[in-house]
């Protein structure tokens, strides 16, 4: 095995824009599950959104920011359509709707009728939306190597989509610092701990709520951009699954915490490129095939969300007095 | 069956139940005695003086393959087979005779193939009738079997623009009927989807009943139970009422498995439900790839060959579907007999509307509930059977889909009510498949979500819920 090879790609994932997304997505649930104790299970049906609303609108010509705000807009519209039936509701109803309607939103955008769209089950190839982000890099165009990592300047998988998401990483990073520190941050803090006693401060719970799954939509929307940039827009790789990772790497983290959803998304997937790697190396093919180390990954991402619940709740960075499971 | 619940322990009644849904297991049986056909699935088929071959690539009308999709076979000989990753499928036939090659005609809808069924000619030794290929992508209509067109398309897949045209002018002809009986089809096949729904939904709301804990962990049983019956039939070649019960009986086990080393554990540890639901998504993650790490990512068929059809009234079906839905309804009565008849149900219906209250009046909760667990997951495992003969096949995600519609219909019928769970399934079942005549039939799932969500906006606490406060 080329050790080489191997710690180039392990450590690529430290700063690779998927793991970007992903942490995009985990602080946007931690501002619903962290912040606010909304269980959302349907992280997945924001990026969706965010994605399809960037990529459609562009490929209609808009300008950048225009898309951006499509995507944003779009998630401002789900997020009050699923919060205006469920926010009264408890965690169980809130938890499956989000689910349900995040399924709902993929199988509608998969559909053969929404071919002229959305591309159906097939998606939107990225030379029909990436053509702008890509030349608003002010890079120069060509391939650069930085230490180990050799990628190119703009085009695709780039350096320049991973400035875009690391600094975009930090903007969350530093707003979810200020939020939690704000008053308004206070109430949502307040909700997760006792929504009645907020109430009886004359607060307007759903009203809060409604913000926070706003604002954590968003940076779903956000993530789910950055997600199909350096690839393309494709449905069902967008499916719940991406939803169970984000817990996964939320929990791994630490709910409630600035730094967890860093933390959790980048150790997430350098272990896991690491493991499969090692396997993939290590195994040969004519006993596990590469599809079953893929499935095999998953094994592992699985069991690690169970035993995180069961045995360290509040994840790495997280205090465990201020976990937020209240059920 | 009445001296089963004569026997006093907790223990005796567990293995009661257990024995009702193995023995409806068993009743699944008796109509699955199909005959031995020589007919068989092929990688690739030549035609020889033996034996015939009927084939063809599975494609839409852009040429995109389709991959994964149950082809059957019947006629003077039955089979099926799915089609690879390229949509090829073959059969290699002995015996001369006319063969009804056919897909599922949702798939067929869903792609706008222009049929989903063909019946074409073969004669051993002769050379335009040895080999016979179908395009379901430009053959002829589904309704349209007539012996002209059987003829025409016999002469194999040159005659195809001929048939196409014969076949717009039969769709002019009597647009009505063929919706009515649409209708009557659709209406049927839901009912038949949400029985099979309504076993895996009863099952969820009773461990939601019990422990308050929402399994997402659920479909993945339904799987296994699909998967165990495959083993059974395919690997170990045992009858399918052998494999079925087999798969009852390792569903149970890992019910009463799961609940001794990591739900009551859990529970005596006071860890939250929402905390314990992140829990199953894990279990859920986990089980799916290990699914499909054993059994790989295709369709795996229960049973090969393929029942004769039959026409019931207006509506088209076969005996494994009839006896798949007649297992079901007995299973259901018997679950209902249990939970409203014996003590062990009452037991458990107390500690569904309080449980600190049962547990004070002396009824062992967490016997109950491990009850409940076992009999859930044996339940699941069941359904799953089921579903995989009626689906023609099992999958690795086939539970996981399921999953969201057993919400829907459980938040329907409102949770925890085992009888809401039932009229909640048979009610998106019907939705479900009913939506398909008016909405492409690849959104058809999402019609059944919709109403989860319209369900909360009404009434939320679902047709049997009984209203609490909530948030």
């Amino acid at each position: 095995m080329d050790f080489m090879t191997l710690l180039t790609d392990t450590t690529a994932q430290l700063f690779a824009p998927t793991t970007a997304a992903y942490v995009l997505a985990a602080i946007g649930l931690n501002i619903h599950f962290g912040m606010t104790g909304l269980m959302n299970m349907g992280q997945a049906g924001f990026m969706l959104l965010g994605a399809y609303g960037f990529a459609i609108t562009q490929g209609m010509g808009w300008n950048l920011f225009a898309s951006l705000l499509a995507a944003l807009i779009l998630a401002a519209i789900y997020a009050i359509l699923l919060g205006i039936p469920t926010l009264k509701l408890g965690p169980d109803y809130l938890s499956m709707v989000t689910l349900a309607s995040a399924e709902i939103i993929r199988i509608i955008a998969r559909s053969t009728s929404m071919t002229a769209i959305t591309g159906g089950s097939g998606g939107i190839s990225p030379q029909n939306f990436t053509n702008q982000f890509e030349s608003s890099s002010p890079l120069p165009d060509g391939r650069s190597t930085i230490l180990l990592w050799s990628y190119s300047n703009n085009v695709a998988d780039s350096w320049w989509i991973r400035i875009v998401s690391w600094g975009l990483v930090m903007l969350a990073a530093w707003l979810t610092w200020r939020w939690f520190h704000s008053p308004w941050g206070r109430v949502l803090k307040g909700i997760r701990e006792d929504e009645n006693a907020v109430r009886s401060l004359g607060k307007s719970v759903t009203r809060f709520k409604l913000e926070s799954l706003f604002l954590g939509g968003s940076f779903g929307a956000i993530a789910g951009i950055i997600f199909v940039l350096p690839r393309s827009v494709q449905p069902d790789s967008l499916g719940r699954q991406v939803t169970f990772y984000t817990w996964t790497i939320l929990l791994l983290g630490g709910a409630a915490t600035i730094f967890g959803p860093i933390l959790g998304s980048c150790l997430l997937w350098v272990l896991l490129t690491f493991v499969k790697e090692i396997m993939r190396n290590a195994i040969p093919d004519s006993v596990i095939s590469s599809s079953q180390i893929e499935s095999l990954g998953w094994v592992i991402v699985g069991v690690a969300l169970m035993c995180l619940v069961i045995f360290r709740p509040q994840g790495l960075l997280g205090d465990r007095k201020e976990l937020a499971f209240n059920a | 069956m009445n001296h089963f619940f004569a026997i006093r322990s907790h223990w005796g009644r567990a293995l009661a139940i257990f024995a009702i849904v193995c023995m409806a297991a068993l009743g699944i049986s008796s109509g699955f005695t199909t005959p031995a056909a020589a007919a068989e699935a092929v990688q690739t088929c030549n035609p020889t003086a033996s034996n015939g071959c009927v084939n063809g690539i599975l494609q839409d009308e852009s040429q995109h393959a389709l991959s994964g999709v149950v082809v059957t076979l019947s006629g003077v000989e039955s089979a099926a087979t799915t089609t690879d990753a390229s949509g090829r499928w073959a059969f290699s036939v002995a015996k001369d005779g006319s063969y009804t090659v056919s897909i599922d005609p949702t798939v067929a809808s869903a792609h706008d193939l222009k049929a989903d069924k063909a019946t074409v000619e073969i004669k051993k030794g002769d050379f335009s009738k040895s080999r016979q290929v179908v395009r379901f992508d430009e053959a002829q209509s589904s309704d349209q079997s007539s012996p002209s067109s059987t003829a025409s398309s016999s002469s194999s897949s040159s005659g195809s623009t001929k048939q196409s045209d014969s076949t717009s002018t039969a769709d002019d002809d009597n647009p009505w009927a063929d919706f009515s009986a649409r209708v009557w089809d659709q209406l049927f096949s839901g009912i038949v989807f949400g029985l099979l729904l309504g076993l895996m939904s009863m099952g969820m709301n009773l461990v939601y009943g019990t422990t308050r804990l929402s399994s997402f962990s659920h479909g993945e049983q339904v799987t296994l139970g699909g998967l165990m019956a495959y083993v059974g039939t395919q690997i170990l070649h045992w009858p399918l009422i052998v494999s079925a019960i087999f798969a009852v009986v390792v569903g149970g086990i890992t019910g009463w498995i799961q609940n001794d080393l990591v739900w009551s554990p859990l529970r005596k540890k006071h860890v939250g439900a929402m905390q314990q639901m992140i829990v199953t998504i894990g279990l859920s993650m986990t089980l799916q790839y290990l699914f499909q790490f054993f059994f790989g990512a295709d369709v795996k068929g229960i049973t090969l060959n393929v029942p004769q059809g039959y026409q019931i009234g207006p509506i088209t079906t076969d005996t494994p579907t009839l006896i798949s839905a007649a297992v079901a309804i007995v299973v259901i009565i018997g679950v209902t007999f249990f939970l409203y008849q014996t003590r062990l149900g009452r037991a458990t219906r107390a500690i569904s509307d309080n449980s600190a209250l049962a547990a004070a009046s002396g009824i062992n909760v967490e016997e109950v509930v491990r009850v409940v667990w076992i009999l859930s997951t044996s339940l699941a495992a069941l359904s799953g059977v089921l579903i995989g003969v009626y689906f023609n096949g099992i999958q690795w995600n086939t539970g996981a889909l399921l999953l969201l519609l057993m919400f829907s219909a459980v938040t329907l019928g409102g949770l925890g009510t085992p009888n809401g769970a039932l009229i909640g399934s048979l009610v998106i079942g019907i939705v479900a498949d009913m939506s398909s005549l008016f909405i492409p039939n690849d959104m058809r799932y999402a019609s059944a979500l919709a109403i989860l969500i319209i369900v909360l906006l009404i009434r939320p606490q679902g047709i049997f819920g009984k209203l609490q406060r909530i948030g």
